[in-house]
């Protein structure tokens, strides 16, 4: 009787451990869809960061706000110097 | 009798259970038995999905690493109007949330009532916030697929040049459709099943996306956007039709700026005019006039035939068999140099030359150019030109092709032709990728046109030519330059030539005694002024200080 009851209970914990197995892996599949969806979020919004980045790099874009906020000027070919280091 | 009637309700009942239980076992069998695959494959349907994962097309980068085209996420919204259940809502929906111009209710309506039709675009490729907004709305029979968007984050910038990728983005034109196959991934597919409330409870069979691979070019852009701001400003000041210019390293054949105007914005090629969109630099030829001289001089020097101070004896004008040919300008009949006749761009002078030289030789001198055929730059659709076989000259080709009439050449062919002399005589092959995915491309071929003395004298007379000849204004102060100008007639379709319409070019290296820069600029139909020294020059000039300046290029005559 003893060992009978031994192997209901050896079964008992044994058919838990399953189910407790089964809601893990279906977490872990609800974690992973989960990341899955923020990884493609992710992804656009560094693409689209990536974008802007490259918008504002344009550099007529940069030169014409150097110019309009800044008060800036291109350097004339007479006004930059040029040293040799070889001599 | 009690118990005769007792039993005869047992066995009623027993009858009854058997029937039931009987019927259950016959449903069973039917649901099993017979429905069981189409009642289990609309159980999958239902609770299974295949996901595709979008492979992101590669990114297009300048030699900086500047994004000149990118992939950004967007979101395709559908319908199967099969099941949908509220038509106008969502018509309604999709206008107000997508906006006007990418959703017309009106238009959409009747397609969701159609239900001979199992798929409707919504909205293709949209912004994933407002889909993710429309979707949250929860109509029947409308589905979302992740999608990707080309975008051209410098909107002109190198447009023509890196040609653009379509809607179900594989490359239609440019570099987009040359390295198509390099920048478009594979796609990954994903079956996952989900619960009642849809959320993914386990993934059956997942294969992973590959992405396309990232080309870098030799581009600059900032030399390219100075390159195209200096041509819309040629432009418009000479009433041009188009520009075009190539600025490139002669020493290894990178390509920093293919540029032309007019442009157009790359987001949105479809509302462009096709003809804007053709890089001509590489796919249009034209007929260069004298900057093709340079054939002609270095081909009689080379050959022994001359040297730069030969002298000659020029009449204004020359007859070469039915033909008249005179010089640019008025003249009386004088003693000229083969350098001068280089630096005064004379015609008389240069057939002088080409028969002396003789027509095979020139032809062969126009073959050790590359003239009539490709360069092999890594763009697609390059034009050969035109060359006209020997076979099929008459009698006056000799008085044309010379002075670079009856011959036609790509604006990325006569660059290699000076980017040749200006790299000691050896010809490199021009090329615009510097890596593919981060891998070297092979490097490009080499070849020896000129000796280095030879060079060495043509050199010194292309310097001539701006120094004191007709490209004066190509002078940079600080440097020495060298060049040629160039200003022919447009041909017409019957064979002879436009009235009134020219091509004014100028193409140059500098600093001369040490290049490090090749420009070519060609002006297309400019009005008020047709001449290369005086239309194109001055954009040799400004594109060519700009770049000096900005690669920190030590001038090579300062005070000069």
């Amino acid at each position: 009787v003893a060992g009978g009851a031994l192997w209901i209970a050896v079964a008992g914990v044994l058919l838990v451990g399953v189910v407790f197995m089964n809601v893990a892996v279906l977490r872990l599949n609800l974690q992973l869809d989960s990341l899955g969806r923020e990884r493609t979020k992710l992804r656009a919004e560094n693409a689209a960061l990536a974008s802007q980045i490259s918008g504002a790099a344009n550099s007529l874009k940069i030169e014409a706000q150097a110019r309009k906020q800044l008060g800036l000027e291109p350097a004339g070919a007479d006004q930059i110097g040029y040293l040799d280091l070889s001599k | 009798v009690a118990a005769k009637r007792a039993n005869s309700r047992i066995r009623l009942l027993l009858a009854v259970f058997v029937l039931v239980f009987a019927a259950t076992l016959a449903r069973a069998a039917w649901l099993q038995g017979v429905r069981g695959d189409a009642l289990g494959a609309m159980a999958q349907s239902q609770h299974r999905e295949v996901r595709t994962i979008p492979a992101s097309r590669g990114t297009i980068y300048d030699r900086d690493g500047v994004r000149l085209a990118i992939g950004e996420q967007a979101t395709t919204v559908y319908a199967d109007p099969r099941q949908v259940t509220n038509a106008s809502g969502i018509a309604r929906a999709a206008q107000r949330i997508f906006g006007k111009d990418v959703v017309d209710a009106n238009a959409l309506y009747p397609q969701l009532r159609d239900k001979s039709r199992a798929f409707v675009y919504i909205a293709r490729k949209a912004d994933p916030d407002k889909a993710a907004a429309f979707a949250k709305r929860g109509f029947d029979g409308v589905g979302v697929q992740p999608e990707e968007r080309r975008a051209y984050p410098q909107r002109s910038v190198a447009a023509a040049l890196l040609g653009f990728a379509g809607v179900d983005n594989s490359g239609i034109a440019g570099l987009e459709y040359g390295y198509d196959k390099l920048l478009r991934g594979t796609p990954g597919e994903q079956t996952i099943v989900r619960d009642p409330f849809g959320r993914a409870i386990d993934t059956i069979s997942s294969t992973p996306e590959h992405e396309g691979s990232d080309v870098f070019l030799t581009i600059d852009h900032t030399i390219q956007a100075q390159a195209e701001s200096v041509l819309r400003a040629t432009v418009q000041k000479w009433g041009a039709k188009s520009a075009s210019a190539i600025v490139l390293d002669p020493r290894n054949g990178e390509i920093l700026a293919m540029a032309q105007a007019p442009t157009f914005d790359a987001n949105k090629f479809a509302r462009t005019n096709p003809a804007l969109t053709r890089n001509r630099a590489v796919t249009d030829a034209y007929e260069p006039g004298s900057t093709f001289k340079l054939v002609t001089v270095s081909g009689a020097l080379s050959e022994g035939i001359v040297t730069p101070s030969t002298r000659f004896t020029l009449p204004y004008s020359l007859k070469v068999a039915d033909r008249v040919v005179h010089d640019a300008e008025q003249r009386a009949t004088e003693t000229m140099s083969v350098a001068r006749i280089l630096s005064q761009s004379s015609n008389v002078g240069t057939i002088t030359l080409a028969e002396k030289l003789g027509g095979p030789q020139l032809m062969d001198w126009m073959g050790r150019y590359g003239f009539g055929r490709t360069t092999g730059v890594d763009y697609p659709g390059e034009s050969p030109g035109i060359v006209l076989p020997y076979d099929k000259w008459s009698g006056s080709t000799i008085g044309n092709v010379p002075i670079g009439q009856g011959v036609a050449v790509t604006p990325v062919q006569m660059a290699a032709a000076y980017a040749a002399v200006a790299n000691g005589g050896e010809w490199v092959e021009p090329h615009l990728v510097e890596k593919i995915a981060g891998h070297k491309v092979p490097k490009p071929a080499r070849r020896r046109i000129l000796t280095p003395s030879v060079n060495a004298e043509v050199a010194a007379m292309l310097g001539n030519v701006v120094a004191e000849g007709t490209g004066v204004e190509a002078q940079i102060p600080g440097y020495h330059v060298a060049g040629k100008t160039g200003t022919a007639q447009v041909p017409d379709a019957r064979g002879g030539y436009s009235s009134g319409k020219y091509v004014a070019s100028f193409v140059g290296f500098v600093p001369a005694s040490k290049p490090r820069l090749v420009v070519l600029v060609k002006v297309q139909e400019p009005s008020g002024a047709i001449w290369g020294g005086s239309v194109a020059a001055p954009a040799f000039r400004d594109i060519a200080r700009f770049c000096l300046q900005y690669l920190e290029i030590a001038p090579d005559a300062p005070g000069h």
